[in-house]
């Protein structure tokens, strides 16, 4: 008798300790990092957005008009110096970078941008739209971004042109 | 080649890309320049910022490339599972589903643009499985 309490009580612990387990899953957003080892700009971009007060809480929109007028607020300004830039006799392609995403309720004007090179900014969006699909990350559905690995200032190539900080890769 | 879909999409990040459905893993991301391919999908270079044509055609076979896409980029194979294909840009929520049948399916992308970074129009080609 004395075990099968035991064992009930066990059971039942067992259930609470699943239970809250399963509220903590549901209550915490999913996280994506962007790594500086890979990505040295874009971390850099979105560290530093994040240090100025940027939020690393983000909810995403699915609204295309928010998005698309995300993105103008934010790097349509840039658009004319990233044309410049690729212009330019060279073997990087640019482009813009902003944090908050344009794809968040926290994007557009406002945001941090840094004209990076294309192919940071390509493997970026590849991640976060992975990470939407297999996090089923909705319209206004919660998560968290960061960086890991952040290369200080030192360790990039910065510059400014036209008044816009551009990061030409790592030293 | 018959069209079986065309649709403007709004690009973001430089890339659009056709991938099986039912697979929320199926987004491929690779290190290094596009395109990138996984066993389930497939991401091509476009030009950002812009709504951008996307077609998408099936054919018994390969005749030559599609009228509007006439540069040929990548071909590969790719498994689709029971809720056929997504094709977009996954960041703007600018995708569509396409119904296709289940199985390994032969794909093959053009483009038209100067260069892959500007690619103005996408188009994929799609061999049904043999029965």
């Amino acid at each position: 008798m004395h075990s099968i309490t035991r064992a009930n009580t066990l059971v039942s612990a067992s259930t609470a300790v699943l239970a809250i387990l399963s509220m903590t899953s549901c209550a915490t957003a999913q996280a994506i990092h962007f790594d500086g080892n890979e990505l040295p700009c874009i971390a850099f971009n979105v560290a530093t957005a994040q240090g100025a007060g940027a939020p690393a809480n983000l909810t995403r929109t699915t609204d295309q008009a928010t998005i698309n007028a995300n993105r103008q607020a934010s790097c349509g300004p840039a658009g004319p110096t990233v044309a410049a830039l690729n212009q330019q006799a060279g073997a990087v392609v640019f482009s813009c970078d902003e944090y908050p995403f344009a794809s968040s309720n926290q994007g557009g004007a406002g945001a941090q941008i840094m004209i990076v090179p294309l192919i940071e900014n390509n493997i970026q969006g590849g991640r976060l739209g992975a990470f939407y699909n297999h996090n089923n990350i909705g319209n206004n559905g919660a998560y968290v971004a960061g960086a890991v690995n952040v290369p200080n200032a030192g360790q990039l190539n910065l510059g400014v042109v036209n008044g816009f900080n551009v990061c030409y890769g790592g030293q | 080649m018959k069209l079986i879909y065309f649709g403007m999409h709004l690009i973001h990040y430089g890339q659009v890309g056709i991938w099986d459905h039912e697979d929320k893993s199926a987004y491929p991301v690779i290190d290094g320049a596009l395109p990138w391919w996984g066993p389930k999908g497939l991401v091509v270079p476009a030009f950002s910022v812009t709504s951008m044509p996307v077609y998408v055609y099936e054919s018994e076979h390969y005749v030559k490339p599609p009228q509007y896409t006439p540069a040929f980029l990548t071909s590969g194979s790719i498994e689709v599972g029971r809720e056929g294909l997504g094709v977009g840009n996954v960041t703007t929520a600018s995708v569509e589903r396409i119904p296709w049948p289940s199985g390994q399916v032969f794909l093959m992308a053009f483009y038209s643009g100067e260069t892959l970074e500007v690619a103005e129009r996408v188009g994929f080609l799609l061999t049904k499985p043999e029965l």
